[in-house]
């Protein structure tokens, strides 16, 4: 199968809810992977061979080897951003 | 005629819920600042927490007074009935007896409103207009909108672009009960303009959602941000579940052997669960399981190390992880738990051994869904369908050895606004990938060397 073929196959996606395309999680961090890509998808194709091949090293420990954030740290750093933001707009 | 559902009169509903962090044997540690790498404390979740709620979040009571404006909203629905499943035991053909909560019957048609009410009262009474939040298919975003409405505050719920178009049923309820839903990205806030600006036919993220939704509560006078699952005071409000059951099953003289719920984020296996844990601790022989989505069967199968780097156990998600490279596979725990966002409490009690968790393919969820739906008529929700197979699981190995089971499971929520999932199950569109033998020889070959539990 080619990116293509990938691209339409289906799956339920556990965060969203919904019916969703191999496509959108493909790119769901914008140049990276949904970090749950692996975990959904490798019982439906070699999803980890696919992105060891289309993802530099560098990218593939970005989105699969770095430990997830806790909730609430990531609540911290979007508070940050959000008061930041705020201030700029002045 | 046997008896199918058993009720709690309105008066029975509890009147605390129960906190767990007045019981765990492995007390939750706060959460680093990443700005100041001190313990989070109240004044840094303020922007965004009424304080009411926050002291929720780091009680250590064991039980909070529900309030009784709470608990008349509660009345519309609750107490939920608890039912026998005598059709699907049936079918099972297994020594089973099984017992579900059903949740489907809230007016947002799932669990989500225990904790949206609540949210939404605590809000108010501090004096908050407007929530914010984010919602993908609208299962919380709907229950927000309804929380909102019946206490009067204004609510906007950011909606990921992609289920915006694609869940238009939920997107209609949150305004039906007043809320504005709003495509994310969106104009509104700079977290929306710069992913626009960067690509403006962008069909957003959950990511991109909650930076909306935190960037227009923290900018905005009056607005507060609330979510739906993984937080501790998310998990308290759930336990009106658990507590409930725990009381219909003490009218019959009965007592699980076995605890399952559905987890996601785990609001609703806390709910469920976290009542039986604290006699689990005390002593009570039950088997309490957490029924993830998985489509990687070798998870269950294949061996795992353990890293103890960090205060989360995790393993190797799978052994094909190491193939064609040097370095470990990322560390996900065993049903991928901490790796999507699993509540903190839930992972710390899987750790201490209070809580089993256990992953389920796609195709047997919706196969256990879909016999439950043709014995028992209520259509569960997919999310739910992952706990009806872990009832089937458990079902058939007590068929296997001949014991005797109780199991309690929570059905977490009704699917009939999520029709298109077993439309795609249905029509064959889901199947499993199998792994060929040399894949899976040559990545077992890759961990053979790394330490064993």
């Amino acid at each position: 199968m080619d990116t293509q073929e990938y691209d339409a196959l289906e799956i339920r996606c556990p965060k969203l809810g919904h019916q969703l395309r191999f496509s959108y999680c493909r790119k769901e961090q914008s140049d990276l992977p949904c970090a749950r890509s692996l975990i959904c998808w490798e019982g439906r194709f070699p999803v980890s061979r696919f992105f060891q091949e289309t993802l530099s090293d560098r990218q593939w420990n970005d989105c699969f080897e770095k430990p997830p954030q806790s909730k609430v740290v990531s609540l911290m750093e979007l508070i940050e951003k959000a008061k930041k933001a705020g201030s700029e707009k002045g | 005629m046997q008896q199918v559902k058993i009720f709690l009169d309105e008066s029975e509903m509890p009147k605390q819920w129960y906190n767990i962090q007045a019981d765990m044997p492995t007390p939750m540690k706060p959460p680093l600042h990443p700005g100041t790498g001190q313990p989070v404390g109240p004044d840094d979740l303020a922007p965004i927490f009424p304080m009411n709620l926050i002291e929720q979040e780091v009680s250590t009571e064991r039980w909070i007074d529900i309030p009784e404006e709470i608990q008349e909203k509660y009345l519309l629905w609750r107490p939920t009935p608890l039912v026998r499943a005598r059709n699907f035991e049936k079918a099972l053909g297994a020594p089973v007896k099984i017992y579900f909560k059903n949740e489907g019957v809230s007016p947002a048609g799932s669990h989500k409103p225990n904790t949206a009410i609540a949210q939404a009262y605590y809000n108010k009474v501090f004096g908050v207009k407007r929530i914010a939040t984010e919602t993908g298919a609208g299962q919380w975003g709907s229950a927000l909108a309804l929380a909102c409405q019946l206490f009067g505050l204004e609510c906007r719920v950011f909606m990921v672009k992609v289920s915006y178009e694609q869940k238009p049923y939920r997107r209609l309820m949150m305004n039906t009960w007043g809320a504005e839903c709003i495509p994310s990205p969106s104009e509104l806030t700079q977290a929306g303009r710069s992913v626009l600006a960067k690509d403006p036919d962008s069909p957003g993220s959950l990511g991109i959602a909650i930076s909306e939704a935190v960037e227009d509560a923290v900018t905005h006078e009056g607005s507060k941000y609330s979510l739906g699952s993984v937080l501790n005071h998310v998990m308290l409000h759930q336990t009106v579940i658990g507590l409930e059951a725990q009381k219909q099953f003490e009218k019959i003289g009965v007592y699980p052997d076995v605890v399952i719920g559905c987890a996601g984020g785990g609001s609703n296996f806390a709910g469920t669960a976290l009542p039986f844990v604290r006699d689990k601790i005390h002593g009570k022989q039950v088997e309490i399981i957490a029924a993830e989505p998985s489509s990687c069967p070798t998870m269950t199968k294949g061996p795992f190390t353990y890293d103890f780097g960090d205060a989360v156990e995790s393993t190797p998600l799978l052994p094909m992880h190491t193939l064609g490279h040097n370095y470990m596979p990322a560390p996900i725990h065993a049903g991928g738990l901490r790796y999507h966002g699993m509540a903190p409490i839930v992972s710390q009690l899987v750790l201490d051994g209070l809580v089993t968790p256990k992953a389920y393919l796609q195709l047997d969820t919706f196969s256990a869904g879909v016999m439950f739906a043709r014995t028992e008529g209520t259509i569960p929700a997919p999310e739910t369908d992952h706990a009806i197979a872990a009832v089937v699981e458990v079902a058939n190995k007590a068929k296997e050895e001949g014991k005797e089971k109780t199991i309690f499971f929570n059905f977490s929520g009704h699917g009939l606004i999520d029709l298109t999932a077993y439309d795609a199950y249905l029509s064959g569109k889901l199947h499993n990938y199998e792994m060929p033998e040399e894949e899976i020889k040559r990545a077992l070959e890759g961990i053979k060397d790394l330490p064993k539990p």
